[in-house]
């Protein structure tokens, strides 16, 4: 011991000096704690509440979770469905793609079938003219219902309603108008055989179409359209001149070329059946 | 069993009345023929046809004027007539509606034209 602590009392009197140094100290080491223990207890507070907040997430998260899975399972239906329907929808396109092509095939059937009855149609009024035309020529054995029919075949047959029939005479090589309808036939009353196109008709036997031949007209022959010889046993007896169509028919067809085949081979043999008739004695009943 | 339709038929061409003939009596039809305007408004008046075709150039009456005659008259004046001719300008067709008939068809009769216009004014 230090001779100046003896005398001054010694640690005692240190210890009582240093004391209130000691107890600030204490204390202040006391305030500081406090400090750190408020700012502890608000960051458990803050924690507190964060783990509230995590919790509440937590919570959050475990239904988003079972929503999700939810979802998920809805997700993978639909899915399905959509691959189903998808598969439905290219079944259907594919259906509709057949159902479309056997509907052009039946189209294409069905105009077919039309074409096919329009040619019918067409083949049953050539028959049903030319029938009309040979049953009305030899419907009647005198020579002025034969010339008749000839004249109405043309009208209400091929379409004309300007015509001349030309008989060829007996002794002379000459036609001879027979009839006539809408022209004026003052320069056809007799035609050479071989002159102009109705004699060259007479002449070579042959069907004048103005549509297939180019040939100059004689005087009186204009506007014709077709000259018809009339043949027996090869033999030229008469010609049937036809001028103009009626005015909504602008061509001949080819049935107008039958009938002018029929008129050809079987107006003669008509024409010279009246003769023969006219030429038979008359018997009761028989009209001639 | 049904009742046929009548068709009374007026042209003064034999060759017509045939062909017309020729055409219609594949169908479920009754045919009457007449041969000129005057005889064809008779028959019109006494057997009451359900349509008639009609000529139009005849001798005694005109089918211009057996169409008048049938318009005038109570008990046929409804008959659809269709004129079937060879003159089909515009001026004869007009007449020819101006008269009274219900259609036109013009000669040479076309099968199929004269079946689809029959079959339309019967309603078939």
């Amino acid at each position: 011991m230090r001779e100046s602590d003896q005398e001054h009392g010694g640690p005692a009197v240190k210890a009582q000096e240093e004391t209130p140094r000691h107890v600030q100290g204490l204390r202040a080491e006391n305030e500081r704690l406090r400090a750190r223990l408020a700012e502890v207890e608000m960051e458990r507070g803050a924690l507190a509440s964060r783990c509230r907040l995590l919790d509440g997430a937590l919570e959050d998260n475990a239904v988003l979770r079972a929503e999700n899975v939810s979802l998920d399972a809805e997700r993978r239906m639909l899915k399905d469905k959509t691959a189903q329907l998808q598969e439905r929808i290219e079944r259907q396109a594919k259906r509709q793609i057949e159902l479309e092509e056997r509907l052009a095939g039946f189209e294409e059937e069905n105009r077919r079938v039309a074409r096919e009855y329009l040619t019918v149609a067409q083949q049953n009024t050539s028959l049903a003219n030319l029938y009309v035309a040979g049953h009305r020529l030899h419907a009647g054995l005198r020579r002025g219902e034969v010339i008749e029919a000839i004249k109405e075949i043309v009208a209400t047959l091929v379409g004309s309603e300007e015509m001349a029939l030309f008989e060829r005479d007996e002794d002379a090589p000459v036609l001879s108008l027979v009839d006539s309808v809408g022209i004026d036939a003052g320069a056809l009353r007799r035609v050479a055989v071989g002159a102009g196109i109705i004699g060259g008709t007479a002449a070579n036997g042959e069907t004048y179409l103005a549509d297939a031949h180019d040939l100059e007209a004689a005087p009186g022959e204009e506007g014709l359209t077709a000259c018809i010889p009339l043949s027996l046993e090869g033999r030229v007896t008469g010609v049937i001149a036809i001028f103009r169509l009626l005015s909504h028919k602008p061509a001949l067809e080819p049935v107008d070329r039958e009938i002018f085949d029929l008129l050809a081979r079987q107006a003669s043999m008509a024409l010279y059946c009246t003769r023969l008739y006219a030429a038979q004695p008359a018997t009761p009943g028989s009209g001639a | 069993m049904k009742r046929r339709k009548k068709i009374l038929l007026v042209d003064d061409s034999r060759t017509s009345l045939f062909m017309e003939q020729m055409v219609l009596k594949k169908g479920p039809y009754e045919l009457i023929t007449a041969s000129d305007g005057r005889e064809g408004v008779s028959k019109a008046e006494s057997e009451r046809p359900d349509l008639i075709l009609m000529d139009v150039i005849m001798p005694r009456m005109t089918g211009f004027e057996a169409v008048r005659e049938l318009r005038a008259r109570e008990s046929t004046r409804d008959i659809p007539v269709i004129m079937v001719t060879t003159r089909g300008e515009g001026d004869n067709v007009e007449t020819g509606f101006e008269s009274g008939c219900s259609d036109y068809l013009t000669k040479p009769i076309d099968a199929v034209a004269l079946l689809a216009k029959v079959r339309d004014h019967l309603g078939e």
